[in-house]
C-alpha cells in the first residue's frame, strides 16, 4: 500500500489558512516534492487525500493529520524529507508513517487556550456546575440554542492557560471559540484568546 | 495586537506572509530595507508579474531586504486605525516608516488614492517636500509613471521605463550615499544622475487657464528630457526561476512567463503598444529553461504565456511543441491569453487544452470596419467571422467579444456596428446545419475608451458621461436578440481614469482632497464614489473637463519631457491617418519610422 499518514503543524502565520487553501497548498507542495499523488478514477479526477477533523481558521495546531495515496512506493522517511523541503515554514511536517491511523476513531481533541485575563479555578468549577450550558450554535439549519455541557469532556485552568478536551468527531464537534463565547456569556471575562490544538483522542481517551 | 484584529477581518491570510518562496532575511544583516508597495489588495498585487520579478531581483542582493506591502482592505484599515497599528511589511511585520526606501509600482490610475492611504497608514508625510531625514525615500515606477505629473508632489523620484537594471543602479547609489552619511536631498541628487530617474521637485510647471504653458528645469544641471529605460537583451536580463506561492487564491493563480516585451501592431489606442517599443523576444531556449524551473519550483499546475500579443511570437509553434513535451506528462495546463483568432491559434488551443473551455474570447475592439481601421486594429470583418466559424466548428457554443466605445472620430453608425457584428457572429453558427443552436451565445463586453499619453490619440477629447450614455443606449437598442448579450462598464470611473492619465500637477491637490473626503480603492466599483470626487474637484477649483478636453498639436503636454524613443512626429502622423481611416502596416511588414529604432534593438534590427 502506498498510503501515507502525515502529521503536520500550523504556526501563528498558518492559523488563518482555510481548509480549501490548505488543500491547494498541499497539492502544490506534493508537486514540488515530486511526490506523485494518486487520483480517483472517473469523470472528474481528484487527488486521493483525506483529512482528520478539519480545523477552524484562527487555531494553531501541533496535531493536524491527513492521509494520502501515491502512485509510487517510497519509505515514510523519504516522504517526510521531500515534503518538508517543499512546505512553507509555517506548516511544519511533524511525522509521516505508513501505519494505519483510524481517523474515524477520533472522539475528542485537547486544546490549550491562552486568555488575556487570568481565569480562576473557582470560576471554571462554577461554570461546569451549571446544570446546562446554553449557547447559540451555527448549524446547517441556522442558528440554534444548544447545550454544550456534554461536549466539554475535561477542563482545567492554570493562570491564563485553559486546558480543555472537547468533543471532536464525525457526529459533531465543539470549537474552542464557542467554549470561550459560552464562558463569556456566563460571566467569565477571558479577554482576547489564542487557541492551540494539541492532540486527538479516541473514545477511551487514548492519544491518537 | 495584530493577532487580535486578524480574528476580526475578512481574509486574514492577506496580512500574514509566510508563503512558500517568500524571502526571510535577518534585518540586522542588511544595509537597505526596501518596501515594495503595490497599492491594491493582496490578491491583485500578488498577481502582478513586475512585482514578482523585482522582488526576487532585489532580494538577490545580500545588502538589501525587499519586503511586500499591499493596501489593507477597508475592514483591516478600520481595525488598524482603531488600535493604532502602523502599516507593516508582510515578511518581517516591521513598520515601513523605518525602512530606507518605499518603491511603489503604479499599474493603473485608479490606485492613486491607495498610494496616499499607504503613506498615511505608514505615518509618512504625503508630500515629498514635507518629509525629513527620518522618512524613507518614496519612489515609483510602472506604466503610470509615463505621466507622473498628477502625482508629482508625492514622490521623491520616479523610475521611468523598464526597471531590471535601473533598480540595482539606484540601490548601489543609495547604499554609497548612506555609508557616506549624505542627507536625503543629497541622496536624491545622486540618484537623479541615473538615466531614467525623474525628480519632480527639480522642475517647474506653469499654467494658464486650462493649459500647462511650460515645463522647465529649475537648475542648470537638470536635463530637459528624461529618457525611459529599456532592456536590450531579454535573454540575459534577470528573470526569477522561483516564485512566491500564495495560500489564498489570487487573481492570476499560476506561473506567468513573459515571452516578449513590446508589440508590433501599433493599435492607436494602446499605450503599451507604444511605450514598450520596440518588440524584443526571449529565445525559445531561454523560455523553456525558465518554464521548467518555474513549474518545478512552484508546484503550480498551470503556466500562462504572457505578452501583448502571443500570436506574434515568431517561434510560437516550435516553442509550444517543446513545452508540451514537458507539461503533458506532468498534467500542467498551458494558458494562452492574448491570441489572435485565426486557424493557427485555434489549432494550437485545441492541442494544449485538455479540458475545452466553454467560451472563446477575442477582441475586435470596434464594431465597424471603418472604426477598426481608424484604430489600426488590422482585423477585417472576414477575419472575425472566420474566427467565429472556426470556433463554432470546434464545438464552442459561446463567444465573448471585447469592444470600446468613445473612440476618436466615432459615429453613431460605428457604435451600432458592435451589436450588428455580434449578430453576424451568431448567424455564422447557423450557416451549417448544427444541433444545439438554442444555446449559442455571443457576449459583448464594451469598455469606455480612455485616451492615454504617448499614443496617437493623446490629443483627443474624451467622451463625456452624457455622450457615453447615449452610445450605451445605441448598443442596447440597435438589435433585439436573446443570443446577444451586451455588457458595458461604469463610465464614471473611465472619465476619472482619463483625467489622471492626461492630467498635470494641479491634480495633486484634487487627489489629496479626495482622499481626505474618504476616496479609496477607486478601481473597485463598490468603493468608487463619484460624488466625493466631484466635490474634490470643485473644492480645488477645477473641473474634469479641463483634463478630458482636446489638445492641440502645439500645446505643451505634461508628459512630453519623457523620451520613449517614439517621436511626436510619428504620433501626429498616426493621428492624421486615423482621421482618414488609413491603416499602418505592422513592424514586421514595413517599418513606419516611429523612432524606436534609436534604441538599436529588437524588431528594428531583426
Amino acid at each position: 500500500m502506498n498510503k501515507y499518514f502525515v502529521k503536520y503543524g500550523k504556526d501563528h502565520r498558518a492559523q488563518y489558512i482555510s481548509h480549501l487553501d490548505f488543500l491547494r497548498t498541499i497539492g502544490r507542495a506534493m508537486r514540488r516534492a515530486q511526490l506523485p499523488l494518486e487520483y480517483s478514477q472517473g469523470f472528474n479526477p481528484h487527488p486521493l487525500i483525506t483529512f482528520a477533523a478539519p480545523i477552524s481558521v484562527g487555531i494553531k495546531s501541533e496535531c493536524e493529520m491527513f492521509c494520502v495515496r501515491l502512485t509510487e512506493d517510497i519509505t515514510a522517511e523519504e516522504f517526510k524529507e521531500r515534503l518538508t523541503d517543499a512546505m512553507p515554514d509555517c506548516l511544519p511536517i511533524l511525522e509521516v508513517t505508513k501505519d494505519e491511523i483510524e481517523f474515524k476513531s477520533i472522539n475528542s481533541a485537547d486544546y490549550e487556550i491562552e486568555t488575556e485575563k487570568p481565569v480562576s479555578d473557582e470560576l471554571i468549577n462554577a461554570f461546569m456546575a451549571e446544570p446546562q450550558i446554553l449557547i447559540d450554535k451555527k448549524t446547517k439549519k441556522g442558528i440554534k440554542e444548544t447545550d454544550i455541557k456534554a461536549d466539554i469532556f475535561d477542563i482545567s485552568v492554570q493562570d491564563n492557560i485553559i486546558s480543555a478536551t472537547l468533543k471532536t468527531s464525525d457526529s459533531g464537534s465543539l470549537k474552542p471559540m464557542l467554549l470561550i463565547s459560552a464562558m463569556n456569556k456566563y460571566g467569565i471575562d477571558t479577554g482576547f484568546c489564542r487557541y492551540l490544538r494539541l492532540r486527538f483522542r479516541d473514545t477511551d481517551k487514548n492519544v491518537i | 495586537m495584530l493577532e487580535k484584529i486578524l480574528q476580526k477581518v475578512s481574509k486574514p491570510a492577506r496580512y500574514t506572509g509566510g508563503e512558500y518562496g517568500s524571502i526571510q532575511k535577518d534585518p540586522k544583516s542588511v544595509a537597505i530595507r526596501y518596501a515594495f508597495c503595490f497599492p491594491d489588495v493582496y490578491e491583485v498585487g500578488m498577481s502582478h508579474l513586475g512585482l514578482r520579478i523585482l522582488y526576487h531581483l532585489i532580494n538577490e542582493r545580500e545588502d538589501t531586504y525587499c519586503e511586500r506591502v499591499y493596501t489593507p482592505w477597508p475592514d483591516m484599515y478600520e481595525e488598524m486605525k482603531k488600535e493604532n497599528i502602523p502599516l507593516f511589511a508582510l515578511e518581517s511585520g516591521d513598520p515601513i516608516k523605518n525602512f530606507d526606501i518605499l518603491g511603489f509600482t503604479l499599474q493603473y490610475e485608479m490606485c492613486y488614492t491607495n498610494v496616499l492611504r499607504t503613506l498615511d497608514m505608514a505615518g509618512i508625510p504625503r508630500k515629498s517636500a514635507d518629509r525629513d531625514e527620518s522618512d524613507p525615500l518614496v519612489c515609483a515606477g510602472g506604466p503610470c509613471t509615463y505621466n507622473p505629473e498628477p502625482i508629482a508632489d508625492f514622490f521623491d523620484f520616479f523610475l521611468i521605463g523598464e526597471g531590471e537594471e535601473q533598480t540595482n543602479e539606484y540601490l548601489d547609489v543609495y547604499k554609497t550615499c548612506k555609508e557616506k552619511g549624505l542627507s536625503r536631498a543629497e541622496t536624491i541628487k545622486e540618484i537623479s544622475k541615473i538615466e531614467g530617474v525623474y525628480v519632480p521637485a527639480y522642475y517647474q510647471a506653469e499654467f494658464e487657464g486650462d493649459k500647462q504653458m511650460s515645463f522647465t528645469p529649475l537648475y542648470d544641471d537638470v536635463p530637459k528630457t528624461v529618457k525611459k529605460r529599456i532592456i536590450k537583451d531579454m535573454d540575459s536580463v534577470y528573470f526569477p526561476d522561483k516564485i512566491i506561492v500564495p495560500f489564498m487564491e489570487i487573481v492570476h493563480d499560476r506561473v506567468s512567463l513573459e515571452m516578449f516585451r513590446g508589440c508590433i501592431r501599433g493599435c492607436r489606442f494602446c499605450q503599451a503598444g507604444y511605450i514598450y517599443r520596440p518588440i524584443r523576444e526571449r529565445s525559445p531556449e531561454r523560455l523553456l529553461e525558465l518554464a521548467k524551473k518555474l513549474i518545478d519550483k512552484s508546484g503550480y499546475d498551470e503556466i500562462s504565456l504572457v505578452s501583448l500579443s502571443t500570436s506574434d511570437y515568431r517561434k510560437l509553434q516550435e516553442f509550444i511543441d517543446e513545452l508540451l513535451k514537458y507539461t503533458e506528462k506532468r498534467m500542467i495546463n498551458i494558458a494562452l491569453p492574448s491570441l489572435r483568432v485565426d486557424n493557427f491559434s485555434l489549432d494550437l488551443m485545441s492541442k494544449i487544452q485538455k479540458v475545452r473551455k466553454s467560451s472563446l474570447t477575442f477582441a475586435p475592439e470596434a464594431g465597424s470596419q471603418r472604426m477598426r481601421d481608424v484604430i489600426n486594429k488590422g482585423l477585417t470583418e472576414e477575419d472575425i467571422l472566420g474566427g467565429a466559424r472556426l470556433a463554432f466548428s470546434g464545438g464552442y457554443k459561446s463567444v465573448k467579444l471585447y469592444f470600446m466605445i468613445g473612440l476618436p472620430y466615432e459615429t453613431d453608425e460605428d457604435v451600432a456596428g458592435i451589436p450588428l457584428l455580434a449578430k453576424k457572429v451568431v448567424e455564422t453558427y447557423f450557416e451549417e446545419p448544427r444541433e444545439g443552436g438554442k444555446n449559442v451565445n455571443v457576449t459583448c463586453s464594451v469598455a469606455s475608451f480612455v485616451p492615454k499619453p504617448f499614443t496617437p490619440f493623446q490629443w483627443s477629447r474624451q467622451n463625456s458621461l452624457e455622450e457615453l450614455s447615449e452610445k450605451q443606449h445605441i448598443l442596447v437598442s440597435t438589435i433585439k436578440s436573446r443570443k446577444v448579450n451586451i455588457n458595458y462598464h461604469e463610465s464614471k470611473i473611465s472619465v476619472l481614469e482619463g483625467v489622471f492619465a492626461r492630467g498635470d500637477r494641479r491634480l495633486c491637490s484634487v487627489l489629496e482632497r479626495a482622499v481626505d473626503l474618504g476616496c479609496v480603492f477607486d478601481g473597485w466599483s463598490e468603493f468608487f464614489d463619484n460624488e466625493k470626487w466631484l466635490q474634490a474637484f470643485s473644492d480645488c477649483g477645477y473641473t474634469t473637463e479641463m483634463f478630458t478636453r482636446e489638445r492641440s498639436y502645439d500645446e505643451c503636454l505634461p508628459w512630453e519631457f519623457i523620451d520613449i524613443g517614439v517621436t511626436k512626429e510619428h504620433l501626429k502622423r498616426e493621428n492624421e491617418k486615423a482621421k482618414i481611416a488609413e491603416v499602418t502596416p505592422n513592424c514586421r511588414q514595413k517599418c513606419a519610422g516611429c523612432g524606436a529604432a534609436s534604441w538599436k534593438v529588437g524588431v528594428c534590427y531583426e
